[in-house]
């Protein structure tokens, strides 16, 4: 079982390791949502400075969504790194 | 058949009929009870009937939309005590506002607080080498979570065993707050974390907590240089460009994990407690039980996930990213590839 030691062999020990995924697969979603949102909302708040709804709505959407994907990415990378060491 | 066989055939025949008598006793008493809780909710409906928020008893209630408004809450708490009543209380659409108060979901979560330093109290007060009653039921469920925390990190996440523990009980408690009927019906009380500020004020801590802890393992030079490689430009201009701009982009998912915890537990729990709100106007005794029951499960989760989320933020901010600055210097020089061939990187410092 990876990132499981001898020491803490153990079944709590085991649902740990359930209970990060679990806690990885809630954050991708939550991320990537809320990276969209964030970035859908500054482009909305831009548009509304300069009057050029929608361009920078798009703009904002697709760089949120992009971000969240390299953070999704890296997320997931680091936390797999983490437990099959 | 001797009679050794005909007296065990017997004998295992009454237990079987003892068996099943018991079981036909259990299940007619569940049934007695979802009939009387039936009935008990009939009765109300007739006798109690909802009536509109904000008027009185006996007025006139369309279902199902006056049902459903009766039993909602909505996201602002309730101010209990207004610590600055010579301003007005901010109205509007405004999406942040400050208004200094004490509102029904500090009230609730200082109540549950008080309880939960009574229990750790009373559970340490005279502590035995054979534990037992509350002491016994304390020591199992910290060894589980620090079972659990060492699963989740390892060996080094012991240290912070006693902060994921905090968390998960203190958040447990809070969302199983908004089940017990006085809190959410009182206007007075109310589970702490349907309320944003309260979720937002948990995120914070946390987030403090495992940054302060990257910045003590690393240094603020060591810490800062995850989202700030510039040692990566000795690499070449592309790859400290890239590794720049992952860094970058590093450093704007780190702010984004206070609001994604926050987010998430408020949602959650909130969401759950208006489904609940309105299953419960909707629908007899049956479907909403059923939902109490998964609202307890889900409460339980999200606990759960808030906790472990901060042991995994601690964890991944305590770590060395000595790899990391390879895997950038790496992706760099394959950006860079075809620009300098030939280049090697040096080893990471």
């Amino acid at each position: 079982m990876p990132g499981i030691r001898a020491d803490c062999y153990h079944p709590v020990a085991l649902s740990g390791q359930a209970g990060a995924y679990l806690a990885l697969f809630s954050e991708i979603g939550i991320l990537l949502l809320v990276t969209t949102l964030v970035g859908a909302l500054a482009g909305y708040w831009i548009d509304k400075q300069l009057g050029t709804v929608p361009i920078f709505v798009m703009v904002g959407f697709f760089v949120g969504a992009g971000i969240g994907t390299v953070g999704i990415y890296r997320l997931i990378t680091r936390f797999l790194a983490r437990f099959e060491d | 058949m001797s009679s050794e066989a005909v007296a065990t055939t017997a004998e295992t025949q009454a237990a079987d009929l003892a068996e099943a008598a018991r079981r036909r006793r259990v299940l007619r008493n569940l049934g007695l009870i979802v009939v009387a809780v039936i009935v008990v909710d009939i009765l109300a409906l007739l006798f109690v009937p909802p009536f509109p928020r904000g008027g009185q008893p006996g007025e006139a209630c369309s279902f199902p939309v006056c049902f459903i408004n009766g039993t909602l809450e909505f996201p602002p708490p309730h101010v209990v005590l207004d610590l600055d009543p010579g301003n007005p209380m901010p109205q509007g659409q405004a999406v942040v506002t400050f208004h200094p108060s004490i509102t029904s979901t500090i009230v609730t979560m200082w109540i549950i607080m008080a309880i939960l330093i009574a229990l750790a109290f009373v559970a340490t007060r005279s502590m035995r080498i054979v534990p037992g009653g509350l002491q016994n039921l304390s020591e199992f469920a910290y060894e589980s979570l620090e079972n659990f925390g060492v699963g989740v990190g390892g060996d080094a996440a012991r240290p912070y065993i006693p902060l994921f523990a905090s968390f998960f009980v203190l958040i447990l408690f809070c969302n199983w707050s908004g089940l017990v009927p006085p809190i959410g019906k009182l206007e007075e009380l109310r589970a702490p974390t349907s309320d944003l500020n309260i979720t937002i004020g948990l995120a914070l801590v946390s987030f403090i907590f495992f940054e302060s802890r990257g910045f003590r393992r690393h240094g603020v030079g060591g810490y800062l240089s995850k989202f700030f490689p510039v040692y990566e430009f000795r690499n070449g201009i592309g790859a400290g460009l890239i590794a720049m701009f992952v860094g970058v982009i590093e450093l704007m998912l780190e702010f984004v994990k206070p609001v994604t915890l926050s987010m998430r537990l408020f949602g959650n729990i909130y969401g759950g407690e208006v489904a609940l709100a309105a299953v419960s106007a909707l629908f007899l005794v049956v479907l909403p039980v059923a939902m109490y029951g998964l609202e307890v499960i889900l409460n339980f989760v999200q606990a759960l996930i808030f906790s472990v989320l901060t042991l995994i933020f601690t964890m991944l901010a305590i770590e060395s990213h000595e790899h990391e600055e390879g895997e950038l210097a790496d992706e760099g020089m394959a950006a860079i590839d075809d620009t300098h061939p030939g280049q090697t990187a040096p080893a990471a410092p």
